[in-house]
């Protein structure tokens, strides 16, 4: 039985000339937090979305491991699989914005019902009793069952959004910037509400966000992005002690210090032209324009995404050595 | 080719194509419902009568075969006869009443635009204040209230007063068809006087249906522009409020504005049965009434013809314009 | 100026004093600002923190009075540079110190410009506005290399302009079609002068940028051609609101420089509001905290966060997690106060993990602890005599 929850391989989405999503391949393990963070217009957003189906992917595959009706574990493809109504109850996405994520017109006994009920999860007083469970687990009250989302707080919805995902008991959880958009100290008790759910209900959870320090808190793996490719990923420690890929590196440094006796600003490595546009993208390595360890041979081919040593990064700085090597090495690891 | 050019030529092409198809699937059915012959003739018409009548305006040809018929008589000038007004040739009816609808929606739309424009704009700047609710409410009120019955009252009120005549006295000659035109022409000042009188009342119940509308989608443009940062970058420049509000946010609330006017204009040019018949203004819309329900195909014909041509020719006008006033179409370049 | 006065223009750049504001709204008056006091000082980066509704954007756009309109100002004076109160200005008046001595940064870069109008003409458009004679002179010299019909009237017409702005002759020149487009060579002039601006920002291909829409740019350049735009007059401070929570981490740290190198190299003060800590801690010289309209903490940079004092600020430094942070996160329980009602007494109390019976009796006042420290909180009580 595999350890992984989610495995993606070689997925693309592209809109027409854009391409969002450009072969993209991890897995993600059970009960792990796998982080993705990236520029704006990395394509990590529509990655997420893609991973659930709620966007048609241009190719590649999803699979989901895990067990429907009482069968025995399975490994189940996304991409390609009939029965994807009971999958999808597998899993589920909390939004950035829960000010337009949550239908306006209902109440929100039945913005949580909603989902119970379509599933036929639960029924009748069940439903309710269920409604109210759920209220309570995010941290909320039975009396905000008949409340509008007007009436809550930026907080109080995303806890909604949260019941909402969670009513049918998912195992697995994308989270696309849920706390971008709230005050930093209600982003702090969400965050804590986020982990302590993922304990009780051994959740696994896809965190997408551009905040670092959010990134450090919650999550296991990260892996970072640029139109649409993934340049590296690696344990989260391993990664913020000793990033490899030029790209990390930049974004690293470019994140302000929270010290101000430590200021790094002057240090932080201010990349050359503007983020490469995912309709016309460099030749080769998408980075290379603005890389300044780029030469000759990053702009012919696209370096693919390997093991090396403790991490997965696509990096020709890695590939050359890597591939004098162990050239057997990588063909087996390459995902 | 420019964005711009290409824009304009595939309004173009569109256009000529919408118009095609249009006459063509209504001379079909006209021609399909009910035997066409029985336009001509009476029960007690003698077969042969018939027969000959039915050739003679190729009715026992295929209707593909009949439109190309149709099309010839187009090009001549010979748009048949229009047997609901008896006998009388259609263009001839078109040339006389077609001008009393064009004269009605011409000053409809120079009283209502810039009214509705200064209004308008001055409502979405106080807002919430005496002068905006007012307007609202007017707004709703000339939304809401059908044009007979405003016109029913306006008739009631007016007509006593002399300021609405139902049967005018023409004196002067016909020159272009338009009343008010033709009696300024002719410098017959008592005319003059009879053709306004003649246009008042449709024409004051046709403003307040129209400005209603104007306004109301103006303001809320407008006001959706004030939201805009850029209003408050202006006035943060030192520019007084006066000028940023009127000259930058109108311009951009004009854009989605004038689409609409577009739609708006040609609307109007379809005629208004019901207020022709209220205030006894033969024009467009009770010749179409009148046609469609005796089946007189050949003023139908015609008069969709008009209707379709009026309509996307408009439409285009509107398009054209709004390229040149949408800097993202006049100076966008094709990658 | 003798010594004490040039001590106080220094230390009086920017004051604001017993600021109260209330928004009037269809439910009620919303108590937004409770007796804000702030004072910046010349070449200082002053951060001003605080979560949603804590009254920052507000204070802000009270300086040059920037307020909707049902925003009611109960008491409350702004000087700047030791002018009179900037509140009780005519609107004629601070339109004269808007954009040219005291401009101002807004958050969203995708709706700060102006959609239909070119980047250089936003951002030349203040030097029309405060610089026009100057403008009108550079677009009299661009006129004297055309060599069109029409330059020669053109050129009049700008001659007179200098000489009677007012006259009626120009008045009917701007309605007539074709005669108006003697306009277009200051705003020409204008446009030009952007370019300068532009490329002191390191804006890429600023020729070209100058002359295209906003449509064109992505997100952080514009937001670069939004500071462009308050950089165009030189002025002696720039209000900041949110200048980074739009943008990508690489381009907040491109601004940061850039503010940084404002103050070091034109000595322009900033004062900049935000949200997020890292900015503060990257490039403040000293903070301000902000509850629910009232001040809570005044200190350097380096006070507040090694050593908060105010049980929010506390709250705050503990609500966010940096990277190698080992501490666990903290909450503030409950949430921010409906400022229709607010809490009585100290704002903050009902959220207090220190709270006193006192604290819902009345406002504490602000307490100074150490040079620049000062603190508006119980536990630190104004001594007697």
């Amino acid at each position: 039985m595999s350890e992984f929850l989610i495995e993606v391989e070689h997925l693309k989405k592209y809109f027409g000339p854009v391409k969002a999503v450009d072969d993209v391949s991890f897995k993600i393990r059970k009960g792990e937090t796998f982080g993705l963070v990236g520029e704006s217009g990395c394509g990590k957003t529509t990655l997420g979305r893609t991973m659930l189906k709620l966007l048609e992917p241009t190719d590649g595959r999803i699979y989901l491991n895990t067990s429907l009706d009482d069968e025995s574990t399975r490994r189940y493809d996304i991409t390609t699989d009939a029965r994807l109504r009971k999958l999808r109850r597998k899993m589920q996405i909390v939004y950035q914005d829960p000010a337009s994520s949550i239908n306006p017109r209902m109440i929100i006994r039945d913005v949580i019902g909603e989902p119970l009920k379509f599933h036929k999860a639960v029924k009748g007083e069940e439903l309710l009793d269920r409604i109210i469970y759920l209220l309570e687990h995010v941290g909320l009250q039975a009396e905000h069952l008949w409340r509008y989302p007007y009436e809550l707080s930026g907080g109080q919805r995303q806890r909604v959004a949260i019941a909402r995902a969670i009513a049918l008991n998912p195992e697995f959880i994308v989270l696309d910037e849920p706390t971008s958009a709230l005050d930093v100290s209600v982003q702090a008790k969400i965050l804590k509400l986020l982990k302590q759910l993922q304990r009780e209900l051994e959740l696994t959870y896809l965190f997408i966000t551009h905040d670092m320090g959010v990134i450090d808190y919650m999550c296991d793996r990260v892996a970072v992005m640029y139109v649409g490719d993934i340049l590296e990923h690696a344990d989260k420690e391993q990664l913020f002690n000793e990033p490899l890929h030029p790209y990390t590196k930049a974004l690293l440094s470019a994140v302000p210090s929270m010290d101000p006796t430590e200021r790094r600003l002057s240090q932080a490595e201010i990349l050359p032209g503007e983020v490469a546009s995912p309709s016309n993208p460099p030749t080769g390595c998408k980075f290379h324009p603005r890389c300044k360890n780029a030469f000759e041979g990053c702009d012919k081919t696209e370096p693919e995404l390997i093991e090396y040593k403790d991490r997965y990064i696509a990096c020709f700085l890695y590939t050359q050595s890597k591939s004098d090597r162990n050239d057997e090495k990588n063909e087996v690891n390459k995902i | 080719m420019k964005v711009l050019h290409k824009y304009i030529l595939k309004r173009l092409v569109g256009s000529f194509v919408t118009i095609s198809i249009i006459i063509f699937v209504v001379f079909t059915i006209s021609r399909m419902a009910g035997d066409p012959i029985e336009a001509y003739v009476t029960p007690e018409t003698p077969p042969e009568i018939v027969e000959l009548i039915r050739k003679k305006y190729h009715l026992d040809q295929p209707i593909p075969i009949q439109f190309i018929y149709w099309l010839q008589g187009v090009a001549e000038g010979d748009l048949g006869r229009a047997f609901s007004r008896g006998e009388q040739p259609v263009t001839e009816m078109i040339a006389r009443y077609l001008p009393y609808s064009l004269e009605l929606n011409i000053y409809s739309l120079i009283l209502t635009l810039p009214l509705s424009f200064w209004i308008g704009t001055k409502a979405a700047i106080k807002k919430d204040s005496l002068f905006d609710h007012l307007t609202r409410l007017f707004a709703i009120l000339g939304r809401c209230l059908p044009g007979f019955f405003t016109g029913l009252l306006i008739l009631a009120y007016l007509y006593p007063t002399g300021w609405i005549v139902v049967d005018p006295r023409f004196t002067f000659p016909r020159v272009t068809g338009l009343p008010t035109i033709d009696a300024l022409l002719d410098r017959d000042w008592a005319g003059l006087l009879e053709a306004i009188k003649y246009l008042s009342g449709p024409l004051i119940t046709s403003f307040i249906g129209g400005f209603a509308s104007n306004t109301r989608i103006l303001r809320s443009n407008i006001l959706e522009e004030l939201s805009k940062d850029y209003i408050n970058t202006g006035k943060a420049k030192g520019l007084s409020n006066d000028y940023v509000e009127k000259k930058y946010a109108r311009r951009n609330a004009m854009i989605p504005f004038i689409t609409l006017l577009g739609m708006r204009f040609a609307g109007m040019l379809s005629g208004s049965a019901i207020l022709e018949a209220v205030f006894n203004r033969v024009g467009v819309g009770s010749i179409s009434a009148a046609a469609a329900s005796a089946g007189d195909h050949n003023t139908i014909q015609a008069f969709t013809m008009i209707y379709a041509t009026m309509l996307v020719l408009a439409n285009l006008i509107i398009d054209i314009t709004y390229g040149f006033i949408d800097p993202r179409i006049r100076y966008g370049e094709e990658k | 100026m003798n010594e004490n006065e040039i001590l106080r223009s220094e230390q009086e750049f920017l004051k604001i004093e017993n600021l109260y504001l209330d928004f009037g709204v269809y439910q009620g008056t919303v108590q937004v600002l409770d007796d804000v006091n702030i004072e910046m000082k010349k070449g200082e980066i002053l951060g001003l923190v605080g979560e949603t509704g804590c009254g920052k954007t507000v204070t802000s756009k009270s300086i040059i009075q920037l307020l909707e309109a049902n925003a009611i100002i109960n008491k409350g004076t702004i000087t700047f540079m030791g002018s009179q109160n900037l509140l009780e200005l005519s609107d004629e008046e601070i339109r004269k110190i808007r954009g040219n001595r005291i401009a101002m940064i807004f958050q969203e870069p995708m709706t700060a410009l102006n959609p239909s109008m070119r980047i250089g003409h936003q951002i030349g458009e203040g030097l029309l506005v405060h610089f026009r004679e100057d403008m009108v002179k550079k677009g009299i010299e661009l006129l004297d290399e055309d060599k069109s019909i029409f330059a020669g009237l053109y050129k009049s017409l700008l001659e007179k302009e200098i000489e009677n702005p007012n006259s009626i002759t120009l008045k009917i020149a701007k309605r007539i079609p074709y005669i108006s487009r003697y306009q277009r060579y200051p705003i020409s002039a204008a446009s030009n002068e952007s370019i300068d601006i532009l490329k002191s920002i390191d804006m890429p291909e600023p020729e070209r940028v100058v002359t295209g829409f906003p449509f064109e740019l992505s997100g952080g350049m514009r937001q670069r051609v939004v500071i462009a735009i308050a950089l165009a007059c030189n002025p002696e401070l720039i209000i900041a609101d949110e200048p980074t929570t739009a943008v990508d981490v690489t381009t907040q740290a491109k601004i940061l420089r850039l503010f940084l190198k404002l103050r070091d190299e034109m000595g322009t003060s900033i004062l900049i509001i935000t949200h997020n800590l890292g900015v503060i801690a990257e490039i403040c010289d000293r903070v301000c905290v902000m509850y629910a309209g009232q001040l809570v903490e005044v200190a350097s940079v380096i006070e507040i966060f090694k050593r908060p004092v105010h049980p929010y600020t506390i709250g705050l430094m503990g609500a966010i997690h940096y990277i190698g942070d080992k501490k666990e996160l903290e909450e503030i329980k409950g949430n921010v106060p409906n400022l229709l009602n607010p809490p009585t007494g100290c704002r903050f109390h009902p959220r207090c993990p220190k709270v006193m019976d006192i604290c819902a009796k009345d406002k504490p006042e602000p307490v100074e602890l150490s040079q620049g420290h000062s603190v508006s909180c119980w536990l630190y009580p104004k001594e007697e005599g």
